[in-house]
């Protein structure tokens, strides 16, 4: 008869599934006040935008939609959150994913609402577009000739103030995205030289690595990490909001992850053992 | 303004109105008659007809590119460049009314034949139409706020967070420390993840942040030093790579050398 192994490497699935639930639910009833070092990257990203000129539009870029609005969404509302203490005018782009645009959409009026926003006059919304590689080769010679209308009420962009004395993307202080996937890879190659403005990435947790080499180079200014990059934005800010509470759970799935991990490799040994004595 | 710009400018005046929609109409009417020629034609001939076009599509971006800039940063190419980003945006809108006429023809077909699953088939089509109509001729009201936001949305999400439950069970299941390797694999990643939580920042927290020998023994530190001095050099070694077999595969499609299902096979069907 084979052996069926020690205890510890047969526990059921179930139960790893309702650990972690049960763990995420109590991690956002509770959370565990722990301070959080803000990574360099991050602080540059915050400091990108904390020396915008007022003058000068920010390019807030987005390509994420419910899937990923875990990690997307608290990141592109702390970065719109500075936007608007600050009083920068800025531009939303969505790329890839068309729920990007209303989903960004959303969080803009919401966010708006509560810093007194004009549609227009303060902040604006380009719209969705399929193509990423011809509409920023475009937005490089002329943005108002390459995407001509906003979405939301489909009119011409120079009737706009919000796009006063914007051509292209020299006229651009920062450009930030807020992306689940490697668009990046789009903005550094056909747009990063092209203009002065901070390119800052906010990319989901498990893209982050990819980016470290374009932040070494100097081609991306800042970074968030997935929602601790949120969360330690959040703290750059002084403010305390879901994003911070967020982090907890998250701490402590990868803490049992940890945990998981540690009981599966005890139960192989323990198994070999059993089999090296019978 | 260039000589190409005001031929361009001279041969297609603006238009307006019912002159605009005309030439719309013109302009569907000359791509329906395109596609029917380009289907008549026999194989060999339609291959070269696209690899020509292919080939003339990539010409402008390379040129436009490589061709020298004058002061203001601009060749003679330069003006067209926003005109063709939005012809390839429709082109990538056409994408997704052939995906869309994929989904109809395949599960079209196993309603009308009752094939098993068929419900499944019949379900996703209405769904289709329904949030196509709802978004098109209803954007504005609660009925299409409420299926994005309350429907796909909550759908969208929910699939992505069944993800967390599955990574649980798989490195419970499959994380099995074997050998060297696998052992550096976990101690890199055990670092590097505890590096970027509270828990794991606070057990080294009593340690000084920078200024002293000490400071490098912070889980914090030891993460960034983890990510930016081995991991990007990986990163960098890997997209290099990466870029290299782009280049030669964006050669290859673009000089129409490509083999493979959607190129050589089909051409030589006919």
């Amino acid at each position: 008869m084979s052996n069926p192994g020690h205890p510890l490497t047969r526990i059921n699935r179930h139960w790893l599934y309702g650990a972690l639930l049960a763990i995420v639910v109590i991690g956002l009833i509770v959370p565990i006040p722990l301070p959080l070092a803000v990574s360099p990257e991050a602080t540059r990203f915050y400091e990108a935008i904390e020396s915008a000129p007022k003058d000068k539009l920010v390019l807030v870029s987005t390509l994420w939609s419910a899937s990923t609005q875990g990690e997307n969404r608290p990141q592109t509302q702390v970065v719109l959150k500075h936007l608007m203490k600050r009083h920068i005018r800025f531009a939303l782009i969505a790329f890839g994913d068309a729920q990007s645009t209303t989903l960004a959409q959303e969080l803009a009026e919401e966010q708006a609402r509560i810093y007194k926003y004009e549609y227009g006059k303060d902040w604006i919304n380009l719209g969705f577009r399929q193509d990423i590689a011809g509409t920023l080769k475009g937005m490089v010679r002329d943005i108002n000739e390459t995407l001509k209308t906003d979405s939301v009420n489909r009119r011409p962009l120079a009737e706009y103030p919000v796009m006063a004395g914007v051509r292209n993307v020299k006229d651009l202080s920062v450009i930030a995205e807020f992306s689940a996937s490697g668009n990046y890879k789009s903005w550094v190659g056909l747009v990063v030289g092209s203009t002065n403005a901070a390119f800052c990435y906010a990319p989901t947790s498990v893209m982050a690595p990819e980016l470290y080499t374009y932040l070494d180079s100097g081609q991306i200014r800042g970074m968030l990490f997935g929602i601790k990059g949120a969360a330690e934005y959040e703290q750059l800010l002084g403010e305390k909001g879901f994003t911070t509470r967020a982090i907890t759970p998250v701490s402590l799935a990868l803490v049992l992850l940890f945990v998981l991990i540690g009981l599966g490799n005890y139960g192989m040994y323990a198994t070999k053992k059993m089999e090296g004595n019978s | 303004m260039n000589p190409i710009q005001s031929f361009l400018s001279r041969a297609f005046p603006a238009l307006h109105g019912g002159a605009l929609a005309g030439a719309v109409a013109g302009c569907v009417v000359a791509c329906v008659v395109a596609v029917l020629i380009l289907q008549a034609l026999p194989g060999k001939a339609r291959k070269a007809v696209i690899a020509a076009v292919t080939f003339v599509a990539g010409l402008f971006y390379a040129l436009e590119f490589f061709l020298p800039a004058n002061g203001q940063d601009e060749n003679i190419l330069t003006f067209a460049v926003p005109t063709v980003g939005n012809v390839t945006n429709v082109l990538g809108g056409m994408t997704l009314g052939l995906g869309v006429l994929s989904l109809i023809r395949i599960h079209g077909a196993n309603v009308v034949k009752v094939k098993s699953g068929w419900e499944n088939s019949a379900l996703l089509l209405t769904s289709m139409v329904v949030m196509a109509v709802a978004g098109i001729k209803f954007e504005q009201t609660l009925f299409y706020r409420s299926l994005f936001r309350d429907v796909l949305n909550s759908f969208d999400a929910a699939m992505f967070a069944v993800l967390a439950f599955f990574i649980v069970s798989a490195a419970y299941r499959a994380f099995r420390i074997k050998s060297a390797e696998a052992t550096l694999l976990m101690v890199a990643a055990l670092v590097v993840m505890l590096g970027q939580i509270p828990i794991g920042q606070y057990l080294t927290h009593w340690l000084p942040v920078k200024g002293s020998y000490l400071s490098l023994l912070r889980l914090d530190n030891i993460s960034n030093w983890l990510l930016t001095t081995v991991n990007a050099p990986a990163q960098r070694a890997i997209g290099f790579g990466l870029g290299i077999g782009g280049l030669a595969i964006a050669l290859r499609i673009w000089l129409s050398l490509e083999r493979g299902a959607y190129f050589e096979a089909k051409a030589d069907e006919s």
